[in-house]
């Protein structure tokens, strides 16, 4: 069985411009004790990535972004940071994400809408399984 | 929603490190924070979680609608709301907030911040509309200017002040509310007056005083002038200035 993870040493950027679910999903993270940071934007979330010194180990990224997909601004995050998980989270099905670009090789999926205790079972799940190699940047 | 045991700040600021360290601080202090980036997410938050939230904490300048036309909103919406403004990075340097406004000049420490927070939660009254003027101050003499703005930011207004026509018709578009327009008349440039009507046309409900040291007489015969329903000879009192000011304002 799975060790969970220790919450509070781990740290979650959350990219979501719909404010209302922004702050859900952040209350829900914080309340579990995780770190957690917040962009409400592509163009934030790449600033908190270059701006923040300390590792970032999961990345929540809405799919729908104005600017980017989630997908572009995780393997943007990813160059510099290969060590990164990402969760997309979507409104859309995972058929129409295929054919909106998709999702990032190596990425998990969690539908809207979705209850807190969801959330933070699906985080937890990726944050306690071992590095994938393909996240990890060693697949090439 | 179950009511929340620790208060609920909405807090507003556009720039993404400084919002994330903020909130942090504040989380970790156990309070419950809903972030947003700018004052129209302020708006949408606000009116999520109406019944829950204790206290505003917001950057000045922010896009789409700036933190002080935000919590004037938000103020008619729910009159009981506290608020702590956030001045110096991000407020525009025009702009000058009244000693009596609850407010906390960035940078500050961490336990400075939380002091702020506990002591208006605690001790502040709700700031009112009535209480929350802001007023545009143009004169190209700088000495007159800043005593004008003393005499005001004294007496409890948020002045925003400019030294030409120009420059006070681009800062009007830092802040949504301006109550009102303080100005001389005679400008290298556009006139007072034309400020008078550039503001009134922007559809902001708006009052305007216009100072001038010349005689009344050869104002009038300016295009626009008789238009205007108040004016101040220059040199003027401190109490002919705010007798004026208030009788615009409550009109």
């Amino acid at each position: 069985m799975t060790e969970p993870p220790f919450r509070g040493a781990l740290t979650i950027l959350v990219v979501e411009d719909e404010p209302i679910v922004r702050n859900i999903i952040m209350k829900s993270l914080v309340r579990e004790d995780y770190r957690v940071l917040e962009a409400d934007s592509a163009a934030e979330a790449l600033e908190v990535s270059q701006t923040f010194s300390g590792t970032i180990d999961l990345l929540i990224a809405d799919h729908t972004l104005k600017t980017m997909t989630g997908r572009q601004v995780a393997e943007q995050i990813r160059q510099s940071r290969p060590r990164l998980k990402v969760l997309h989270i979507s409104g859309l099905s995972l058929e129409k994400l295929e054919q909106d670009g998709g999702l990032m090789t190596g990425a998990e999926f969690l539908a809207k809408p979705f209850s807190p205790k969801t959330l933070v079972k699906k985080v937890d799940q990726i944050l306690s399984k071992p590095q994938d190699r393909s996240a990890s940047g060693l697949s090439g | 929603m179950a009511a929340s045991q620790h208060p609920v700040i909405l807090f507003a600021q556009h720039e993404v490190m400084p919002r994330n360290q903020i909130r942090s601080v504040l989380q970790d202090e156990g309070y419950d924070v809903l972030a947003a980036a700018d004052g129209s997410e302020a708006l949408e938050l606000f009116r999520a979680h109406a019944g829950t939230i204790d206290l505003l904490l917001t950057a000045v300048e922010l896009p789409a609608v700036d933190g002080l036309s935000a919590y004037r909103q938000i103020s008619t919406e729910r009159p009981n709301m506290k608020v702590l403004f956030l001045s110096g990075n991000g407020t525009p340097s025009a702009l000058a907030l009244p000693d009596a406004w609850p407010t906390i000049a960035t940078p500050f420490r961490p336990d400075t911040l939380l002091a702020k927070v506990t002591e208006v939660l605690d001790e502040c009254q709700p700031m009112t509309e009535k209480h929350l003027n802001v007023i545009l101050v143009v004169d190209h003499d700088k000495g007159r200017r800043d005593r004008t703005s003393k005499i005001l930011t004294e007496n409890g207004y948020a002045v925003l002040t400019a030294n030409s026509v120009e420059q006070a018709e681009a800062l009007a578009d830092t802040i949504a509310t301006i109550d009102l327009v303080i100005s001389g008349i005679v400008f290298p440039g556009h006139s007072g007056i034309h400020l008078a009507e550039h503001v009134e046309a922007s559809q902001r409900k708006v009052s305007t005083l216009l100072i001038s040291h010349f005689d009344r007489a050869l104002l009038h015969k300016m295009p626009g002038f008789s238009r205007q329903p108040e004016f101040l000879p220059n040199p003027f009192t401190a109490e002919a200035l705010l007798t004026r000011v208030r009788r615009l304002l409550d009109a």
